[in-house]
């Protein structure tokens, strides 16, 4: 089992350089050639210079620094509210009875959809970036946690029932863990869409951030920000599924997901 | 180790029916009114053709369902729903997948709160009995089905229960597998003896067991036939294929399947 695992990583990082490798020597070739439009496609060189120069002059780490804390705050309160309720949704009848109207009415309207009624109620500041976030990461988590709770099978339930588990004993040790990889699941769905999310808000409304910049280089066409500012979002949003990857493995390691 | 508890285990069933009423369509009677008891430390076992409601009786006797009629009563009181007095071992697979034989092992002393240590105790005493030693620290997914019904058995006796109900736990195991669980389970149960009511559709499996077979009708079920089972214990595996014991299921096949009774047993 342990050598299984050590060698398929090894194929799969293999491959998945291949195609990522692929396109930027595609894209590396077109924007270099000879009649190529460089403001329109701004040669790999060009992006690096312009992300070398935001390093340098901190530019880069400010609006990093703006988009993480709104991407975090608004993921965390998001996830950490939908789990409780999903849960609770997922195990007690009643409480999905009472609840679950409301939240597949709310679910099927993009997030962004709220952003302008978030800015009359709220107004242009911070708070109002977080609650869309907020209920980007909600929305996107609560629906695979009730799931995972409700696909708890009976069997296990029976079997702690007559073993002697208390209802809330019932509660932590096998609705929980039994629904972990579900809810694992919600929780890179909902780091997906608080990305989205975040850059949608920024774009429209804020003065600093990753979104901001993109919006920036579009109005001084300045094609290589653009594409500088996609790829740090790429390479965060990336290594924040990475993490929750290394997590949903650890801790889920017994449900074999690979 | 069964001193922190009385060593009764009598259940009584009385008048127990079970209706599952239906949408659009007549309510189906599963069980009808059926009364039986069971002495305490005896081992017994119900067969019938499926559907017949033998596992729906053994889920009310654990207290998972409700009968429609009647009563069951364990140690003359009323079974009220699922608690610790009554283990139960599944078909299916039942071992916590997210936890370490150990930890499945410990969860019924850790759910009647009993200390940390001791519950550690006597899982290791019953993982070493069941034959599990080396494997206290292993998944589910890293066992086999014959290694996962160890763990059930080891998980329930660890509990300490005055009865304990099985629903076809060998069902879904290889026939040598299941030979093997059979003499195992049989090496427990002669070592400490608790009320077992085993579920089977295998009257092999039934008569190799048992000290008494309860033989149920096609739906609606009824008793057609409580035999005692007189072979003496230790039964030797070999048992299955003397006379007598060919004799003995012979007879009861034909009291399952009234109409195919001319037909010899597959």
């Amino acid at each position: 089992m342990a050598r299984r695992s050590s060698w398929l990583p090894g194929k799969r990082t293999l491959l998945g350089l291949c195609s990522f490798g692929t396109v930027l020597a595609v894209y590396s070739i077109v924007s270099n050639l000879p009649d190529a439009n460089q403001v329109i496609t701004p040669p790999p060189q060009a992006i690096l210079a312009t992300l070398a120069e935001g390093v340098a002059d901190g530019s880069l780490f400010s609006a990093i620094f703006a988009s993480l804390g709104r991407v975090l705050v608004g993921y965390a309160l998001g996830c950490s509210a939908a789990i409780v309720l999903g849960v609770l949704m997922g195990w007690f009848r009643t409480f999905e009875y009472l609840v679950d109207p409301l939240v597949e009415a709310i679910r099927p309207i993009p997030p962004l959809a709220y952003i302008p009624l978030v800015i009359i109620w709220v107004g242009i500041d911070e708070r109002s970036r977080i609650l869309v976030i907020f209920l980007a990461a909600f929305l996107t988590c609560i629906v695979s946690t009730i799931t995972g709770v409700k696909q708890v099978p009976r069997v296990f339930v029976e079997a702690a029932q007559t073993l002697g588990a208390s209802q809330m004993r019932l509660f932590l040790t096998v609705a929980i863990p039994s629904a972990l990889p579900y809810i694992f699941a919600g929780l890179r769905v909902a780091l997906a869409a608080s990305w989205t999310t975040l850059v949608a808000a920024e774009l429209v409304a804020a003065q600093d951030g990753l979104g901001w910049l993109l919006q920036n280089g579009r109005r001084f066409l300045r094609t290589d920000v653009v594409m500088a500012g996609v790829v740090v979002i790429g390479v965060l949003a990336f290594s924040m599924d990475r993490g929750l990857r290394y997590l949903q493995h650890r801790w889920t390691r017994w449900a074999d997901v690979r | 180790m069964s001193a922190d508890r009385s060593p009764s285990g009598t259940l009584s069933v009385e008048g127990v029916s079970h209706v599952f009423s239906r949408v659009n369509q007549p309510d189906l009677t599963v069980l009808d009114e059926i009364s039986l008891s069971i002495e305490q430390n005896s081992f017994v076992s119900l067969v019938g053709p499926s559907g017949c409601g033998k596992s729906t009786l053994l889920r009310m006797m654990a207290g998972l369902e409700k009968p429609t009629a009647g009563r069951i009563l364990l140690d003359g009181r009323a079974v009220e729903g699922p608690n610790a007095e009554r283990g139960m071992v599944f078909q299916q697979d039942a071992v916590f997948p997210w936890m370490t034989v150990q930890k499945n092992v410990e969860y019924g002393p850790r759910s009647r709160g009993l200390p940390r240590a001791e519950c550690a105790r006597i899982a290791d005493e019953w993982i070493r009995l069941v034959g599990l030693e080396g494997f206290a620290s292993s998944y589910s997914r890293e066992l086999s089905g014959g290694m996962r019904k160890r763990v059930d058995l080891a998980r329930v006796y660890a509990n300490n229960p005055r009865v304990l109900l099985m629903d076809e736990p060998f069902g879904a195991l290889d026939s040598q597998t299941r030979e093997t669980m059979q003499d195992e389970l049989l090496r427990i149960w002669e070592a400490e003896r608790k009320t077992v009511v085993f579920v089977t559709h295998d009257l092999e499996e039934a008569l190799y067991l048992s000290d008494r077979v309860i033989v149920f009708s096609p739906r609606p079920g009824k008793i057609v036939a409580n035999e005692a089972v007189d072979f003496r214990r230790p039964r030797p595996s070999d048992i299955r294929v003397s006379d007598g014991f060919v004799a003995a299921r012979r007879r009861l096949w034909g009291l399952l399947s009234p109409a195919r009774a001319d037909r010899s047993p597959s």
